[in-house]
């Protein structure tokens, strides 16, 4: 790689990570950085950005800047959340599958393929109405409906790589299935398997901030896309509801998908 | 298993060993016979398609025979998931390409450990130091990563993870093949030199006859799934009976000072066939002495002297 | 004007990444008659191939080529116009590269790629004088039964077929200079030796020169009049063929030699070379072989000074300091 390549590739890692990391410290310093509680009025409704709100507040008085703070925790929460489910079963899945083969990977990429055709967002619609719109809902949901592409990844990179000479040195020396797996075969599919995580992360994240926006957040949080949406009649007058909040989707989006990629262009080159 | 073995005794039996691939309904050996015996190495050559890595697979029973014996150290050939631990660890194999053979994200130290703690012996730094000696490498290479090392430098490492664990038997498939002549000689050198100082019998498979007759007590010549001929290395190479051994020793280049522009005797004229054949000799489309009872008739293997077995109905030579 | 065919005097190729330079070519003379065939001969890394590329134009754009001389048939090969190699590959030189299958295009008939071959340097002939062509040729290079197989796909040939297959592409407009690059080396031995009878008839009927590249001493000794024999980037001796390989100058052909497998060498007889080909060419002082060689290890000419390729008796060059000319 040129290395002009290489420094431009270099700061896109450091600065995708550096935004990952400054998402979750917001997240998780936001009950002690947020100046106010984000539902408490605090001051005049629709107030432009100044010194006592540096974000400017909403139709009834709520800091915005707090409401930011807390919505990077909300947010942070569900993709940290549905990271975890997804793993664990995705894991699991793609890995049994792809190493054994057979029967067992017909019959769970079959159901694999049921939880990949399902719709997420309207089915994410739906199971709040019928169960209501809290976070650790929304976390089950859009984990159990996110796992399947990742399983057929991590199986598609475990097929491709038990075939590879050095499995087969590792059996015949008396490697088990475990460790086989685990030592041999995850460690050759980790970066692409970080990869894929990125960019499906990204994608919760927007499906979250999708629902928030049209009011089927857990309205005992905040949430960015609640704040987004809740700004649509005050677009013109008060254009700083919509704008802050949506900066910060756009941030969080776009360094999960910017770290996917570098650590994808580190693997290629 | 039997874990001392006299000197003179077979340790590998194959008998008329044929296998096909599922898929295909060509075989892909077609009656195999031959011996190992203790602390000799046998060099087993053919071009492509003669089914040597195929034989290497069977030998360790990672595939299964349609019919025929396949006998490894008096028991079964160990296979993936059947069979002990022990008897599998009793046979091991360097594989052709050093740069698949290794784990691409583990060191050398952690490639090296691997065997050694999964089989129960000592497996500690001063002990993979040893291994590195053992196959001349300094011990510089222990953090590296494979992609660091070149390939003569894997394949010794290949040969020390398989040696690790002191197996009686060692299978090499093509093991030089990937390197540079300047490399392939120290290859060859630590083979032959492993070999008298760790005892192991051994089968060495190549399409390159010169390298095996650097290496072999004796050679089995293979074409198209069967033996041809098997005997001696000197004799083989210095008097070839087959017609395809023959062919196989001419074509090999030679630094040798020949005219050039005369034509080498015996040359194996064409290819080999894209058809199957059922019955008779798989070589006699190529073969300059082939008669119409090479059509019909298969010929075996069958003894000549004391020291070499040839299938031929029209042997060359004495 | 010089009176050999081909004519390379300090021909250099570096390629550009960045910030960093690598050779792959330093300095290398070289030049071949009409009707002679040059064997190049080195391990992987040595240039060899990227010397081939070099003749064609066929370098990368990341490739800085300088050279004193670059002569070939009159043409000046350092300067060529853009466009102006159209009517010199192909058509002046051939080539054959080593592996049959990707040189050949898979969705294409080996009759239309033979087709194509003529039809872009003889826009003149029609398509009945190009098939007859193609059909002579194929039988030339011993493909039975052409006729019925032009419409064939490369991947229905076998690997030899497809070889003189690419041999027919090479020599179909009866170039002057031909280049082969490894070209039996994918090839079972068997079928190689065929190869190399064809080539070597091939060149005697058609007087064609021919550079012959391999990293075995073996293969170029059944077919080189000449040899020259490469270490990272540089010729480090040059002559008749039999004349090095029975009386080898420098020491790493001596090395080479030494530890060539031959049927009828004893068990044991290889003379290994310590370390491995050089993958990159580094500025060092004094002689590439320096350490690997068990002449020149200590000597302080070595150490300190780059030998270079230097006539001796007869035909031969040598760059070696430990030896006396």
């Amino acid at each position: 790689m040129s290395s002009l390549r290489s420094r431009i590739w270099v700061l896109r890692l450091i600065s995708s990570t550096a935004g990952v990391l400054v998402w979750l410290l917001l997240a998780m310093a936001a009950p002690w950085l947020a100046p106010h509680d984000p539902f408490l009025v605090v001051g005049e409704g629709l107030a432009a950005p100044s010194w006592h709100h540096p974000l400017g507040t909403d139709l009834i008085g709520r800091d915005l800047f707090s409401g930011v703070l807390f919505g990077a925790r909300t947010s942070a929460t569900i993709v940290v959340g549905v990271a975890a489910i997804v793993v664990v079963i995705a894991f699991i899945v793609g890995l049994v599958s792809g190493y054994l083969g057979g029967i067992i990977d017909d019959f769970l990429m079959r159901i694999a393929e049921i939880f990949q055709v399902v719709p997420r967002f309207f089915l994410a619609i739906v199971a709040i109405a019928y169960f209501g719109s809290g976070v650790d809902r929304l976390i089950v949901i859009l984990g159990l409906t996110s796992w399947s592409g990742l399983a057929r990844v991590i199986r598609a990179e475990t097929l491709s790589v038990r075939e590879s000479a050095f499995i087969e040195a590792a059996q015949l020396f008396g490697s088990g299935i475990f460790r086989t797996i685990f030592r041999e075969i995850l460690p050759n599919i980790a970066p692409t398997v970080a990869v894929y995580l990125t960019l499906l992360l990204s994608r919760v994240l927007l499906v979250e901030a999708s629902l928030a926006f049209i009011g089927l957040s857990d309205p005992s949080s905040i949430s960015w896309g609640y704040l987004a949406g809740s700004s649509q009649a005050y677009l013109r007058s008060a254009w700083w509801i919509a704008v802050f909040p949506g900066l910060a989707i756009l941030m969080a989006a776009l360094s999960l998908t910017s770290l996917g990629d570098a650590i994808g262009r580190r693997e290629r080159k | 298993m039997n874990p001392i073995i006299a000197a003179g005794s077979t340790v590998v039996t194959l008998q008329d060993v044929r296998v096909s691939y599922r898929s295909r309904a060509e075989p892909i050996l077609r009656g195999v016979t031959l011996t190992l015996s203790a602390g000799e190495t046998l060099g087993v050559v053919g071009e492509s398609g003669c089914g040597k890595t195929t034989l290497l697979r069977t030998i360790l029973g990672l595939i299964p025979t349609d019919s025929g014996v396949v006998e490894v150290l008096g028991g079964d050939p160990p296979g993936l998931k059947d069979g002990s631990p022990a008897s599998r660890a009793a046979i091991q194999l360097v594989h052709q390409d050093p740069f698949a053979s290794l784990n691409p994200r583990m060191t050398i130290r952690q490639i090296l450990q691997a065997p050694l703690r999964i089989n129960g012996y000592e497996h500690s730094a001063s002990r993979v130091r040893e291994l590195l000696d053992m196959v001349g490498l300094s011990h510089s290479v222990l953090e590296n990563l494979p992609a660091q090392l070149s390939g003569g430098q894997r394949q010794r490492i290949a040969i020390a993870r398989a040696l690790s664990i002191k197996p009686k038997v060692l299978l090499l498939d093509e093991p030089v093949s990937a390197l540079d002549v300047s490399v392939q000689a120290q290859v060859i050198n630590l083979i032959n030199d492993l070999q008298g100082s760790q005892g192991f019998s051994c089968i060495f498979v190549s399409h390159d006859l010169a390298v095996v007759a650097q290496v072999a007590n004796r050679i089995a010549v293979m074409y198209l799934g069967q033996v041809v001929e098997i005997g001696d290395t000197d004799s083989v190479l210095t008097e070839p009976a087959h017609p395809y051994s023959m062919a196989l020793a001419a074509s090999v280049p030679s630094l040798r000072q020949e005219p050039r522009g005369e034509s080498w005797r015996g040359l194996a004229v064409g290819e080999p066939p894209s058809e199957m054949m059922t019955s008779g000799c798989t070589f006699r489309s190529r073969c300059w002495v082939a008669t119409s009872r090479c059509d019909v008739e298969t010929p075996r293997l069958v003894e000549r002297t004391s020291s070499r077995q040839v299938a031929c109905h029209h042997p060359q030579g004495r | 004007m010089s009176s050999h065919l081909l004519e390379i005097r300090n021909l250099s190729v570096r390629f550009q990444s960045g910030s960093h330079q690598l050779t792959a070519v330093d300095g290398v003379d070289l030049t071949i008659d009409k009707g002679e065939t040059l064997g190049i001969v080195g391990e992987s890394g040595c240039g060899k191939t990227v010397l081939a590329t070099s003749l064609l134009g066929l370098l990368p754009s990341s490739a800085r080529v300088a050279t004193h001389r670059l002569q070939f048939s009159g043409i000046d090969l350092s300067n060529v116009p853009s466009g102006g190699w159209r009517s010199i590959r192909g058509r002046r030189i051939g080539m054959v590269f080593q592996d049959p299958t990707t040189a050949l295009n898979p969705l294409r008939t080996i009759g239309s790629q033979l087709a194509e071959s003529i039809a872009i340097h003889d826009r003149s002939a029609t398509s009945r004088e190009i098939r007859k062509r193609i059909i002579d040729l194929l039988e030339s290079v011993g493909i039975a039964g052409a006729s019925g197989r032009l419409s064939d796909y490369p991947h229905q040939w076998s690997g030899g077929m497809r070889q003189r297959a690419l041999i027919a592409m090479a020599i179909s407009n009866s170039p002057d200079l031909l280049i082969a690059d490894e070209p039996t080396t994918a090839l079972d031995v068997t079928i190689q030796a065929q190869v190399l009878e064809l080539l070597r008839s091939i060149q005697r009927e058609r007087e064609l020169a021919m550079i012959f590249i391999s990293h075995s001493l073996g293969v170029v000794n059944s077919i080189a009049d000449r040899i020259s024999v490469m270490y990272a980037g540089r010729i480090v001796e040059s002559g008749p063929c039999s004349e090095v390989l029975t009386t080898p100058s420098h020491p790493y052909t001596r090395a080479l030699i030494d530890c060539f497998p031959e049927i009828g060498r004893s068990r044991g007889s290889l003379v290994a070379i310590d370390g491995q080909p050089p993958r990159h060419i580094g500025k060092i002082d004094g002689c590439r072989f320096r350490d690997r060689c068990n002449v020149g290890r200590d000597r302080l000419d070595c150490v300190s000074h780059d030998p270079v390729l230097k006539r001796a008796a007869g035909d031969r060059s040598v760059a070696c300091h430990a030896v006396v000319i």
